[in-house]
């Protein structure tokens, strides 16, 4: 081995090592972890950028999402300060179609659809929408899986078999098969689709709750408030549950994007939220179908759509370095 | 191993036929019925069909005489989409082309992630590094019809690389767009994984200890590292099969493939009972087997997980 | 340069039923039409292939199944029936060779050519028709699809034999020998010949149909060909239908194009992608893709056959009501549905009919001539509005629409904006369904409004109107009206053999129920294509078969 692999050990060194080993709180040592991470505070910036935009856009816009103006259709984006460079400026084959249509007092920022409702209006709705089915199916899930799992892994022997062989057969039904199923029985509409898609989206989460309760509640400390006489509810909601948060909360960050993604191609499919709502999915099969015409209808909800999926793939994965470092995939 | 593996078998044989019972359940709720003009018929022309498919009685009887013909093979007839016509024959006839797109894709794409996420995780923070970040990122965070869309335009239409639509009489040129759009999903993710595994594995004592007895860099790489990452790598296979199946229906629409994820979605459309069964019902063994298959080759590669499990 | 293509189509059309009204005048023993007409012939006609998109698979090629038409395009060039209609929309004669008409215009006898064969070489025969028309009388179940064909015709005893308190053979339908057919009517029908050169009416060999059992019409070998083309390809999960020249069709010389390759492409976008690749040389252009391509010197554009409009369920508290149906059709703004959002070649509707369905032997197009109703006015909605205000306690209304077609949603979206704006008060929900549980809806008359299409199968109003009849199954609506019954039933016996008395009723019968608001006519289809110049005769008439490739002609 040679010597330059070597080097003298300096004050730098040690400083190092002190902050390593520093009396820092859980929480506090997870944050700085977060911190370090490039990727994920960009992407924090990205998610909070976005939610705020979904929840003041449309209340500041003079347009609501569900106004037809068909005499307005299809105007290309405009955006006041950037029409100036020659950008976003409402022309279309170098035709300035609000010229054409008498419009230019308004503004478009990213066109309007085939029936003159704001594009940049409707996209912002949709994004509500579409964080709102994604993350109410999401905290359903969270709530069933963790009590299934702690359950079940609690109490181990038959209850566990019982339990174990259901998810099993539940998990064994794809996911996508299922969901198009119930939305079939059922009418696509806001609460359905949240229905189907926390009806298998729960099973993950219970799988992890579980292994981790498997892994706590043979340790010492369930021990001793057992013998203490703490009852077994106090046990896994005051023992073992603080202990697998961690675990939740990263499962619960990267089965959000998920739920968008699902969601967006049921749309695809047609059995997606009934007009005039909007999603990020039934925005991009609308658009997709005008996307050789005008292009611009399909880029801005699709645009939305990944820059919302990357926040959220990179924070959750910066949320997971940060809290369990050993935990490599959910 | 053996009791393991027979074990596993049997869990699925049962588990599909909860499965069926399941299927065959939800879609006795499913609204409208399968026939065709209904416009144009009387209600006693709508129960004359009723009774000649046998769709008046009791759906528990029902459910055995189908599984009953299923096992010989019978999947019943289509009610609409191409009338009277042996599902059977319809279904299989486009298994194929989806299963083929299917593995192509998948194959495709865990090479090509392999080799980017080895790469990025060899070459860190150098371009090589920063471009598959790119396009991990962009791979799962755009929609497999976008990556359809674009294809299609650019390599069909403008410059004609490939055929714009499947055409059966070169099945192989004509897979090769819809093979790349179901790919990029693979491609991402597995590049992601195998970047992140590969660095962690690097960082471990155990590297450390075969780095200080002296073993040159490839050989290390190739036998400790890389055999080390690829355990790990089939964890992720999984998903990444779901993915592919959700992705070849959309695939499949925007390249008029004829297989079993357009017809699927075809049948849904037109209340083809028997069709969205025996697809739905398809689509749950090819799963199943897959989960059964990658359960089993783990067991194979890593001993620990075969104990544990047994 | 839209409209005057539209409008030359048009006029060909009205030319093609004066031409057919003139045939129902007693003539003796005339053939109608000419087919000596056509022009240069193409012996090598192998060589030249026509390459169609189309956006669905084959249903079926059981005559008396398939109800889309893709099939019936298909069957109807692979099995001839006694007439065929030309690219210009004139009837022409098939199988037959030529026909006499009693004076009272209730026996027709019809005579087949000599050397009609089928493919397994056994001649198609009298026998073959009738066979195929009785089953078609006697159908149950997945069959009975086409039984009002039957109906419409009149053919003598039909009621009794459907309803099968008649044998089938006292069906008004014999064939007394190989070559001879005679039908026998309960009363004039002016559109007689336009409803047999239709699918359904094709003939059937009774022994092939017999062997073949559940299986016929399944694939390619469960069907025999006696047409111009048979089935060369057709592979059961592919996506591309193969037809070949028939070199045993009697008019093979005539025949141009020896190759119709048929692909299935579901995706517009991909269609026209798939045209400007040369790879099809026609396709249909739907939306946006209407307006882009417009001034392409390949677009043509041509009314669709269908007239989508509000079905009202009248049996409903409120919707019984004539003003509040009148509010709903005065509040919607058709010009600007049409012009800014559709913006596909459709054209506002004004009443209950298409235009382009057919005309009198004056060349006066039924539908214009019909009274035109509910121009858009805001004041007049106001008005009807006000006083169902006062008559009805209905203020919240559910449209179901079908979520398979974009252009629906949009219409609908459209509708509720328009009449949530105007109609004050007035809540307006839409539904998409798939299209399948929209009909459920109706024939179950679980609905309010639903958005409703109806194309016509014949060229007749009759094919229309007689849906609003009382007693007609399809008459979702639930409306009855003894003048408007009355009218029709009239029409159809007292005043059939009566040009003119027949066309004032059939007016008056559009005018009651277009008034009357049963339901509010939106806009009728348009249909734009792109066809490559050198292809010449490749139609696409508003009812029955849409093109008979025989008369398709390749530079």
């Amino acid at each position: 081995m040679d010597d330059s692999k070597f080097c003298l050990c300096t004050k730098e060194h040690t400083e190092e090592a002190e902050k390593e080993y520093a009396n820092n709180s859980y929480a506090k040592e997870a944050l700085y972890h977060f911190v370090a991470n490039k990727g994920a505070v960009i992407s924090v910036f990205v998610i909070v950028i976005i939610i705020l935009l979904a929840i003041i856009a449309p209340i500041l816009s003079p347009y609501s999402y569900k106004d037809v103006q068909s005499q307005f259709s299809n105007l290309p984006p405009r955006i006041p300060g950037l029409e100036q460079l020659g950008v976003f400026n409402g022309c279309r084959d170098g035709v300035n179609v609000y010229a054409q249509k008498s419009a230019l007092n308004q503004y478009h920022f990213f066109g309007t659809d085939n029936l003159g409702r704001d594009i940049w209006t409707r996209v912002w709705c949709g994004t509500r929408i579409s964080l709102l089915i994604a993350g109410a199916a999401v905290l359903i899930d969270v709530f069933i899986g963790v009590i299934y799992g702690l359950v079940s892994g609690y109490f181990g022997g038959k209850t566990d078999i019982i339990m174990q062989r259901i998810t099993e057969v539940l998990s064994s039904l794809p996911q996508l098969v299922i969901v198009t199923l119930m939305l079939v029985v059922m009418k696509p509409g806001l609460t359905n689709i949240i229905i189907a898609l926390m009806i298998t989206g729960w099973i993950n989460m219970s799988r992890i709750v579980r292994a981790q309760v498997l892994k706590y509640k043979n340790q010492e400390f369930v021990l001793a408030a057992r013998t203490l006489g703490v009852s077994n509810r106090g046990i896994i909601f005051k023992e073992i549950l603080p202990n697998t948060l961690g675990q939740i909360i990263i499962t619960f960050m990267f089965s959000i994007p998920n739920a968008i993604f699902l969601e967006a191609f049921l749309a695809f499919v047609g059995l997606g939220v009934p007009a005039p709502i909007a999603s990020l999915g039934s925005m991009i099969n609308d658009g997709y179908k005008s996307a050789m015409t005008y292009p611009y209808m399909v880029m801005a909800p699709v645009v939305v759509l990944a820059l919302l999926m990357l926040g959220f793939n990179l924070f959750s994965d910066g949320l997971r370095d940060a809290i369990d470092p050993q935990m490599k995939q959910t | 191993m053996k009791k393991y593996v027979l074990k596993r078998a049997a869990i699925s044989v049962i588990t599909v036929f909860v499965i069926l019972f399941l299927l065959f359940m939800l879609l006795n709720l499913m609204p409208g019925s399968p026939f065709n003009n209904q416009e144009k018929l009387s209600p006693e022309q709508i129960q004359q069909m009723k009774e000649f498919y046998g769709l008046d009685k009791p759906v528990l009887q029902r459910f055995f005489i189908y599984l009953w013909n299923m096992l010989h093979g019978d999947f019943g007839v289509s009610y609409n989409i191409q009338v009277n016509m042996p599902i059977s024959d319809m279904v299989f006839s486009r298994l194929g082309v989806t299963l083929a797109i299917g593995l192509q894709a998948g194959i495709l794409g865990t090479l090509i992630g392999l080799m980017l996420g080895i790469v990025a995780a060899l070459h860190r923070r150098t371009v090589w590094d920063s471009l598959t970040t790119v396009i991990s990122v962009l791979g799962v965070s755009l929609p497999s019809f976008v990556f359809a869309l674009l294809l299609s335009y650019f390599l069909g239409f403008k410059y004609r690389l490939f055929p714009l639509l499947y055409n059966s009489a070169m099945p192989l040129v004509s897979t090769v767009l819809p093979t790349i759009a179901l790919s990029m999903f693979t491609i991402a993710s597995v590049a992601r994984y195998t970047r992140t595994e590969m660095i962690s594995v690097m960082a471990s004592d155990y590297m450390m200890l075969a780095e200080s007895k002296g073993l040159p860099r490839t050989k290390l790489i190739v036998s400790h590292v890389l055999r080390n990452t690829m355990i790990s790598v089939i964890t992720v296979l999984v998903p990444l099969l779901v993915n592919l199946m959700t992705g070849s229906l959309v695939v499949e629409k925007a390249f008029s493939v004829p297989g079993l994820g357009s017809l699927y979605i075809t049948a849904i459309q037109s209340n083809d009972y028997n069709v969205v069964l025996a697809i739905s019902f398809i689509y749950s063994v090819m799963f199943i087997a897959a989960m059964l298959l990658v359960d089993i080759l783990y067991g194979i590669i890593d001993p620990r997980i075969r104990l544990a499990k047994e | 340069m839209g409209t005057k293509k539209v409008l030359s189509i048009l006029i060909a059309g009205i030319m093609a039923f004066s031409s057919l009204s003139g045939c129902g005048t007693p003539s003796p023993s005339g053939s109608s039409g000419s087919a000596s007409g056509n022009t240069q012939t193409s012996s090598a006609g192998g060589a030249k292939t026509l390459n169609l998109a189309v956006p669905t698979a084959v249903m079926s090629l059981d005559p008396l199944i398939a109800g889309d038409s893709v099939s019936m395009d298909i069957i109807s060039n692979i099995d001839e029936g006694l007439f065929v209609v030309d690219a210009d929309g004139n009837i022409q004669p098939g199988l037959c060779k030529n026909y006499e008409v009693s004076k009272d215009q209730l026996t027709y006898t019809f005579h087949l050519r000599d050397g009609i064969t089928w493919n397994n070489g056994e001649p198609v025969t009298a026998q073959d028709f009738v066979y195929a028309w009785q089953r078609n009388a006697t159908a149950t179940g997945d069959l009975s699809a086409f039984q009002y064909q039957i109906e419409m015709a009149a053919i003598k005893n039909q009621a009794e034999v459907i309803s099968k308190k008649l044998p089938v053979d006292k069906l008004g339908v014999k064939a007394p020998d190989n070559k001879t057919i005679q039908l026998e009517l309960e009363h004039p029908v002016p559109f007689l010949l336009n409803l047999l050169a239709f699918t359904p009416w094709v003939p059937v060999n009774q022994a092939f149909l017999e062997s073949q059992g559940d299986k016929f019409g399944v694939t390619k070998d469960n069907i025999l060909y006696n047409g111009p083309y048979y089935i060369s390809n057709y592979e059961v999960g592919g996506n591309t239908i193969t037809l070949t020249k028939n070199p045993k069709y009697w008019d093979a010389d005539k025949v141009d194009v020896g190759t119709v390759i048929i692909q299935v492409i579901s995706d517009t976008q991909q269609a026209v992608m798939s045209y400007k690749n040369n790879t099809v040389d026609n396709v249909e252009l739907t939306g946006d893709l209407v307006s882009q391509n417009s001034s392409d010197p390949e677009f043509s554009s041509v009314l669709g056959p269908y007239n989508y409009y509000l079905l009202f369920n009248t049996k409903i508290a409120g919707l019984d009501n004539k003003d509040f149906r009148q509010a709903i059709a005065y509040a919607i703004d058709r010009k600007s549905l049409c012009s800014n959002v559709l913006n596909n070649g459709s054209v506002p509707a004004y009443n209950m009919t298409m235009k382009g369905l057919c005309s009198n032997s004056g060349g006066k197009d039924f539908t214009e001539a019909s009274g035109q109703y509910f121009e858009y006015n805001p004041q007049k909605a106001k008005e009807s509005w006000a006083k169902a205000k006062a008559e009805t306690k209905l203020r919240e209304v559910t449209i179901v629409y079908d979520q398979e077609k974009d252009f629906a949603a949009n219409t609908c979206t459209f509708i509720k904006s328009a009449l949530e704006s105007t109609l004050d008060g007035l809540t307006v929900n839409i539904e998409a369904t798939p299209k399948k549980n929209r009909l459920q809806k109706e024939a179950d008359h679980n609905y309010q409004i639903c958005l409703h299409a109806w194309g016509p199968d014949y060229s007749d109003p009759t094919a229309i109107l007689a849906m609003y009849k009382s007693n007609h199954p399809s008459n979702y609506s639930q409306w009855n009206n003894k003048e408007f019954d009355t009218l029709y039933d009239k029409a159809n016996s007292a005043d059939a053999g009566n040009e003119a008395a027949r066309w004032q009723d059939l007016i008056q019968c559009n005018n009651i129920c277009t008034e009357q608001a049963v339901c509010v006519p939106i806009f009728q289809t348009g249909f734009a294509q792109l066809t490559r110049k050198t292809v010449s005769g490749l139609s696409n008439h508003l009812t029955g078969v849409k093109c008979f490739y025989k008369f398709v002609k390749i530079k």
